[in-house]
């Protein structure tokens, strides 16, 4: 039998990414205009691609968290603007995104129903998950000149053709 | 002509249709909006195919989540496709670089 190649540790690990310049000859603007920064959040094991003003709806967050409170998600995955995108591998340093806690909803009910015919079983449940609204107040990548500068030593830095 | 009393469809002749029904006969037919023909109006066809229609409902729940996934390969292959690029290749790639955003969002940013 095969046996699967051994895994290998990539090298590098949440630094600051690999980034892509869209616009060489223009430049990038830095810091990127606070409405046209993307990010690719990872919160409770989903991602969701963010804008500002956006609403995510997952299961319930933590109990500790009131509804109003503002708190900060750090696992960035990856960051878009009109200039740059980057990568993270696998998340991008320095970047966040801060999101309030709208509401607690409940979602619609799901009706769960088993039933094995001609054997006499049968049962039925309902289910309504408590959900989270956040929306998200401000994407944020700490990135300068000089950041950049130094990714292009490194290597990570590249451009569009 | 039927009796719904509690739970159960009582025919005449003194018979009951089908066992207990779990729901009443106004939530039955509730859940049989969109029904084709009678099974949406009449209670003795359509409660069978509700109680059909919400098992499918509870299996498909589990089944949503790897058609998404699918929906998604598609997706990402058709991007990179016109890229020059094949999914296998395109996904060994980001292992290679550890990057870790998952095919929601790359289907998301292919469309």
């Amino acid at each position: 039998m095969k046996e699967n190649p051994p895994k290998v540790e990539p090298p590098y690990e949440n630094d600051e990414g690999l980034i892509t310049v869209h616009h060489p000859e223009e430049g990038v603007t830095l810091p990127p205009h606070p409405n046209q920064i993307f990010a690719v959040v990872c919160f409770k094991g989903r991602q969701f691609r963010v804008v500002k003003d956006e609403r995510i709806l997952i299961e319930n967050v933590t109990e500790d968290i009131q509804v109003g409170q503002q708190f900060v998600l750090n696992d960035v995955r990856m960051i878009g603007t009109y200039d740059y995108t980057c990568l993270g591998r696998p998340t991008v340093a320095n970047a966040r995104v801060f999101v309030t806690l709208e509401e607690k909803p409940q979602s619609e009910k799901v009706i769960i129903f088993k039933k094995t015919r001609r054997q006499g079983y049968q049962k039925s449940m309902g289910h309504r998950q408590v959900l989270s609204m956040l929306r998200v107040d401000r994407v944020e990548h700490e990135i300068s000149e000089e950041g950049m500068l130094k990714l292009q030593e490194k290597g990570q830095l590249t451009t569009l053709q | 002509s039927y009796l719904v009393k509690g739970n159960c469809l009582y025919l005449d002749g003194g018979a009951v249709l089908g066992g207990v029904m779990f729901l009443d006969k106004a939530k039955i037919l509730k859940l049989a909006k969109g029904f084709r023909g009678r099974s949406k109006n009449c209670i003795r066809i359509a409660a069978p195919r509700v109680t059909k229609a919400l098992q499918y409902a509870t299996r498909d729940r589990k089944q949503k989540k790897r058609e998404m996934r699918s929906l998604w390969i598609t997706r990402i292959n058709a991007g990179t496709r016109e890229h020059g690029l094949k999914y296998g290749q395109f996904m060994s790639g980001l292992q290679q670089e550890n990057i870790q955003v998952n095919r929601k969002v790359l289907s998301e940013l292919a469309m």
